[in-house]
């Protein structure tokens, strides 16, 4: 941040503080600099307890910026008492726990897309993971990428960020890159010979039907099928953003590149394994979401879903869960039905060592309309699972929050705690097509 | 190099509006090495042998064989001398008309010690305040030397200078030097004894008669040349806003540290603990909280062992407070006991107390809850020492009668061994 005046005492109490300090050493006012909370974290209803680790924020090449906070670090001021956090993880003074980056943290790379990670009440690790892009150029670029690890592996909470992160990484680089993740260079680890190499790669040429390989199901569905007026991308008439099939080579590419971002997370999921692999493997689920001038590419693994919501149009659940719940309802039965089993959750798709089809499904959209993209983990849909009942919640909070994603998605996960925090919350939101109203 | 852990033991649930938590730590230190020979200085030793009157006979002669004894495990390089007292104090050791006060131990020195040792005769009063402000003395010019023991046996009661004169004594002694002290025969006072060893961090035990004092020496001379860490400190932090309750250890015997407190900051008290060997101690630590509400967590304590001002080991005191009965009801074994044990202990000195001021009724009611804890927490030394001062009716209830004739050796047995503990079986 240049420009930023750097103070040299304490706004609040005086004392004299370091350059590189965030908080008051004396008194644990936040001082506001660079990176610290005040800027990367948005003002969401508990904003003002809220900590956020170091950001260690990047602008890449294509003006795109990513942040991959230390979460390893643990919060140095005590939100309780303001005291200083011994090594121990209490505070020195009051003797409350410091929370943990791991379990709650905020991500904003751009006033257009935050997002909001939390552990909930009722589970004692946050294992899901997630990870953020975007261009300051509202509409320009984001990817959002949510990764929900799953509780009965060990180590899911390393793999799922890991993974959100690689797949982001990926993603942006697709941003920079006119063709394919094959026409790039693209450095890829190699994957270990015990291990089944994810159908994902050689990704597909642009324009090539991948859904015609017949290893790999990245299955690009381009809502031709769809009723829905307000969703473009088959030539859909009316002022969309980026009309006509123009579009359809750089949605291809970027689904492309959905598909390379989902192999970047597999193979991190495979490393957190170990070599060779541990009993009990981490795993995870993937879904992953770009928005591109007018275009809108969600990719997924497992359960982890995307949504569409427009201001005004129908919303629409973008993903199809890989799960035990949804293969019961495309047989026929209720969502409510599907959704209260007991195994209800059993996800039927992963990523990981033990994974039987790593490779994601892909879906492109080109929204002509302004509205909500919303990538999310079960933490939340759990408690808002129909496209209809979610795009009243979301509409419902940023109405009380105003049309900053930061407050929306804070205020999206303090509603899910409320509602049990059964599990980890992970709730990403951009905002497509201008501001609202 | 020395190395210390400290491992809690505890019920860290704490029912709705509840405010006390309760643990047990139990610090171990290994690999201490010997005394003076770490990197916290020399050792000195001062041997403190009564030569009053009354020790004439038997007495002198096996204390002259315990104070070789003890000479003879003094490891070479440590600083020593030897004192012996009467109504006053002299150095036997160096020889008093030898110029340094202390001198470090090779042979030359261990035979003449021996020597002097030998000369000792019996007479003259008991005025062990000036024993010990000789020590002091003694100690004071040695400062190379930091880890400071002495032994001190008397077999009398402090007849020869005021009980004012003694404390003020103790008090000039503390954190010079530690000190154990042995009492032989019956006619030393427990209480009086006890109390210079508890302030001056060491132990107080009886020794029945003249035929055991060598052995005794030779131990606890050995012991004190196995305690390579030379000086340490408890550390207990509470959060703000928090009362420590009581900090105790309570093994491998009981003593209460409260008072010792010494301010390191605000929220952290440090209780000396004296010299290290390879050994474990057990503490417990009571703390009072501001109840929180249910789900809420909070650090109760911090429980460290510092060398040097350094934090060599810590274990967390925490506190849950919880709406399941389940778990806020559960009941931790090791505080249990050692809640017992020191509620044993404390009978067992009230009890003898009462019946040495005639109030038999007091006595009676004390010594039968003594015998209840020691038959509740498994303490054998106890109920079988308790037996031999009352009759027993049952001791699942404490019922139980004073005995007649009991021999006051027996009684200040019960008393001295009163505070000693035995551990949790884990």
């Amino acid at each position: 941040m240049t420009g930023m005046v750097v103070p040299t005492v304490c706004p609040v109490c005086q004392a004299p503080v370091a350059p590189e300090e965030y908080y008051c050493e004396s008194c644990g006012e936040e001082l506001g600099r660079a990176g610290s909370p005040t800027e990367d974290v948005g003002a969401g209803p508990d904003a003002g307890s809220d900590q956020s680790p170091p950001a260690r924020r990047r602008v890449l090449d294509s003006d795109v910026v990513v942040d991959s906070p230390d979460l390893a670090v643990s919060v140095t001021v005590c939100p309780a008492c303001a005291g200083p956090v011994a090594a121990d993880g209490y505070c020195e003074q009051c003797g409350s726990p410091a929370p943990r980056y791991r379990d709650h943290w905020a991500e904003r790379p751009a006033d257009w897309v935050a997002a909001v990670c939390d552990r909930g009440i009722r589970h004692v690790h946050n294992e899901d993971g997630l990870a953020l892009a975007a261009r300051q150029e509202a509409g320009g670029f984001a990817a959002l990428v949510v990764c929900d690890g799953v509780s009965s592996s060990s180590g899911s909470d390393v793999a799922s960020l890991a993974a959100a992160r690689a797949a982001r990484d990926a993603l942006a680089r697709g941003a920079a890159a006119g063709g394919p993740p094959g026409a790039a260079a693209v450095t890829r680890r190699p994957v270990p010979v015990s291990v089944p190499v994810p159908a994902a790669g050689p990704a597909p040429a642009p324009g090539a039907d991948p859904g015609g390989d017949p290893g790999a199901d990245p299955t690009v569905d381009r809502g031709e099928d769809r009723a829905d007026p307000f969703l473009g991308g088959a030539g859909a008439a009316g002022p969309g953003p980026t009309p006509g099939r123009s579009s359809g080579g750089r949605a291809d590419v970027l689904a492309s590149w959905m598909v390379e971002a989902a192999h970047a997370a597999h193979l991190e999921v495979i490393a957190a394994a170990g070599d060779p692999p541990r009993a009990n493997p981490p795993s995870c689920t993937f879904v992953g979401a770009v928005v591109e001038d007018g275009n809108v590419v969600v990719g997924w693994v497992g359960d982890s879903r995307a949504y569409w919501l427009p201001d005004f149009g129908t919303p629409e659940q973008l993903t199809v869960d890989d799960s035990w719940a949804a293969e019961q309802m495309a047989l026929g039965a209720s969502r409510e039905e599907a959704e209260s089993a007991p195994r209800a959750h059993a996800i039927t798709r992963w990523l990981g060592v033990d994974a039987p089809h790593p490779a994601p499904r892909v879906t492109v959209r080109a929204p002509w309309e302004p509205g909500w993209l919303l990538v999310c983990s079960d933490g939340l849909w759990n408690y808002c699972s129909a496209a209809e009942d979610m795009h009243a919640l979301v509409s419902g909070t940023v109405a009380a929050t105003g049309a900053d994603p930061a407050a929306a998605t804070a205020a999206l996960v303090d509603w899910a705690i409320a509602r049990g925090g059964h599990d980890n919350i992970s709730v990403a939101l951009a905002r497509v097509g201008g501001t609202r109203g | 190099m020395a190395e210390f852990s400290a491992e809690v033991y505890q019920n860290e649930f704490l029912p709705d509006g509840g405010t006390d938590v309760h643990a047990i730590v139990t610090v171990t230190c290994t690999g201490a090495g010997e005394a003076g020979r770490g990197e916290g200085g020399d050792a000195a030793e001062i041997v403190i042998v009564d030569t009053s009157g009354s020790m004439a006979g038997n007495k002198i002669r096996a204390a002259q064989q315990a104070a070789a004894a003890a000479i003879d495990q003094i490891l070479d390089g440590a600083w020593f001398a030897v004192i012996a007292g009467t109504d006053g104090a002299d150095r036997v050791f160096p020889f008093p008309n030898a110029r340094s006060a202390m001198v470090q131990m090779e042979p030359g020195a261990r035979a003449a010690a021996k020597q002097a040792v030998n000369r000792l005769v019996a007479g003259g009063g008991t005025a062990i305040g000036s024993w010990l402000r000789l020590a002091t003395r003694l100690f004071g010019t040695t400062p190379q030397a930091s880890q400071r023991h002495a032994i001190l046996l008397t077999d009398g009661q402090n007849q020869s200078e005021t009980a004012q004169t003694l404390s003020a004594a103790v008090r000039g002694a503390q954190e010079v030097f530690q000190c154990d002290c042995r009492g032989v025969g019956a006619d030393w006072d427990v209480a009086e004894l006890r109390g210079v060893a508890t302030a001056l961090l060491g132990t107080v035990d009886l020794i029945p008669g003249p035929a055991e004092l060598a052995e005794e020496f030779e131990a606890i001379m050995r012991q004190a040349m196995g305690r390579g860490v030379a000086d340490a400190g408890l550390r207990v932090w509470a959060p703000q806003g928090a009362q420590v309750l009581f900090v105790r250890q309570v093994a491998p015997q009981v003593e209460d540290l409260s008072a010792r407190r010494r301010e390191v900051n605000a929220l952290t008290g440090e209780y000396p603990t004296g010299a290290w060997g390879d050994e474990s101690r057990d503490y417990h630590v009571a703390v009072r909280l501001a109840a929180k509400p249910i789900g809420s967590e909070q650090l109760a304590a911090r429980v460290q062992l510092a060398v040097h001002d350094q934090v060599v080991a810590q274990s967390l005191v925490k506190a849950l407070w919880s709406d399941d009965d389940a778990l806020t009801t559960r009941i931790n074994a090791e505080v249990a006991h050692y809640t017992g044990q020191a509620e044993l202990a404390e009978a067992i000195q009230e009890g003898l107390a009462a019946k040495a001021a005639g109030d038999d009724a007091t006595a009676t009611v004390k010594l039968g809850r003594a015998v209840q804890l020691a038959e509740q927490t498994g303490n054998a030394e106890a109920t079988t020492r308790l037996r031999k001062v009352v009759d027993v009716e049952d001791a699942a209830t404490g019922t139980v009668r004073l005995r007649r004739n009991v021999d006051r050796l027996d009684e200040m047995a019960l008393d001295t061994s009163s505070t000693k503990t035995t551990r949790v079986k884990r």
